[in-house]
């Protein structure tokens, strides 16, 4: 039986959580190899850790390649975490290059004193499209992270979340390509039906 | 928002509560604390592993991240970079550190600059030897020599995801939380605070909350009950009027 979705293995953690996540929803999934083709509509682009160490990965495991032709080839694209951030085309976090996918820099999140914040733990994000994913505005999702989207072009982004000092954007889209900096398979029910509607409308 | 971490320890044999890190109580399979987490909906899961057998931890990490729906920490023998991210390939969000990086705090900054700083913690646990909070050697069940304010002064310093202590003499007993330790980590500015040792009830819990800490940890409160120390898993449903939904 064909997977519904697949998810590509930047080395970096959580695709086992993904694919678990996404079968407690009754979506099944499978984990590409290095250099595989895709063959669902749907690929996620799951990560947890550096930017440079991402960017690396993209290219030792050919993936901008693989990427590039999935998305030629009419396929949907969902970031999560790193994952999302590498959409982008660079990161103040370290040197390397994202996808460059969508025009955005990954900016470090600092208060008036240039001292790094963190985010770190669950959030209700702001839904700034009304009946995005069939979001109610109630649902909250984990997070953890020290770089955002903090000046992305306002027309991608569909939800935001804030810190004392800083608002980043929590999701984004643009057509068929989507990204989460929260981590919605680490976020029970809520991260679950996120999933679901996600990958129901891409494959629409 | 605050959160309430369920905490348990891990071994080959399975998963247990310990009092006072000397008496372990029995609790099951982790399996089975894993699935009721994540229908009691807790905010979080903190794991650590005390056995020795490294083929055993992983094959249960891989375990309770294949069913855990909610985020997980891991403390336990974290050397090195090398391990850290070997940790997080099995899914695990956070990497707890113990005192171990007092006597190497560049490790903090290896792991930091490979898996994020946001998520890193750094767990210490703590005792009163002479009126004096020292830190406790875990490998060598003992206080060490180390100075715990003096200690916290310098991880302060690395601005890592949190900062967490353990009181070792609340460390399931549901006793209270310590009002000491609870103020000393009030000196701790450039993270979030954690706290674990003593809770007996949600209210010392929202204490902990009102006096600065961010997540407390608990094991007994969570996991055991009555006098005869059943396991028995819990979580207040509190949490959902506290979010909400």
């Amino acid at each position: 039986m064909q997977p519904e979705v697949q998810i590509a293995n930047l080395g970096m953690g959580n695709t086992a959580s993904i694919s678990n996540a996404l079968l407690r929803v009754g979506i099944r999934s499978k984990v590409l190899s290095d250099f595989e083709i895709p063959q669902s509509k749907v690929l996620f682009l799951p990560g947890v850790g550096h930017f440079s160490a991402g960017s690396i990965a993209l290219d030792s495991k050919n993936l901008r390649e693989t990427i590039c032709n999935h998305l030629n080839a009419g396929g949907a694209l969902i970031g999560i975490c790193l994952g999302m951030q590498l959409l982008g085309i660079s990161s103040e976090e370290g040197p390397g290059r994202g996808l460059a996918l969508m025009d955005f820099e990954n900016k470090k999140m600092i208060g008036p004193d240039k001292i790094g914040e963190s985010i770190m733990g669950w959030k209700t994000p702001k839904i700034l499209e009304e009946n995005w994913l069939n979001l109610t505005g109630s649902e909250r999702y984990f997070y953890t992270h020290d770089y955002a989207l903090l000046d992305i072009d306002s027309r991608y982004v569909k939800m935001t979340h804030e810190s004392k000092f800083n608002r980043a954007a929590s999701a984004i889209q643009d057509g068929s390509i989507l990204g989460f900096q929260f981590h919605p398979e680490r976020s029970l029910k809520f991260g679950e039906n996120l999933l679901q509607e996600a990958v129901r409308e891409l494959n629409k | 928002m605050k959160r309430l971490v369920p905490s348990m320890v891990i071994d080959e044999k399975g998963a247990w509560v310990t009092q006072n890190f000397q008496r372990y109580v029995y609790l099951g399979e982790p399996s089975n604390a894993v699935r009721i987490f994540n229908e009691l909906m807790s905010d979080e899961l903190a794991i650590n592993w005390i056995g020795r057998d490294d083929f055993v931890r992983d094959k249960t990490l891989e375990l309770i991240s294949a069913q855990a729906s909610m985020p997980l920490s891991y403390t336990g023998g974290i050397g090195s970079r090398k391990d850290a991210v070997q940790i997080v390939r099995f899914g695990f969000e956070r990497i707890g550190l113990t005192s171990s990086v007092l006597t190497n705090p560049d490790l903090v900054y290896e792991i930091a600059n490979e898996i994020g700083r946001s998520s890193v913690v750094i767990k210490i646990p703590t005792s009163k030897l002479n009126g004096n909070w020292r830190v406790w050697d875990w490998k060598l069940s003992r206080i060490s020599d180390f100075d715990l304010l003096d200690s916290l002064a310098i991880l302060d310093q690395t601005q890592i995801g949190e900062i967490s202590l353990v009181s070792v003499d609340n460390n399931g007993c549901k006793a209270g939380i310590s009002s000491e330790l609870v103020h000393i980590l009030g000196s701790v500015t450039g993270t979030q605070k954690g706290y674990e040792g003593g809770a007996s009830s949600l209210d010392d819990v929202k204490l902990a909350w009102s006096q600065g800490i961010d997540v407390v940890y608990s094991s007994t409160y969570l996991m055991v009950y009555g006098d005869y120390d059943a396991p028995l898993f819990d979580y207040p449903k509190f949490m959902e009027e506290r979010y909400g939904s």
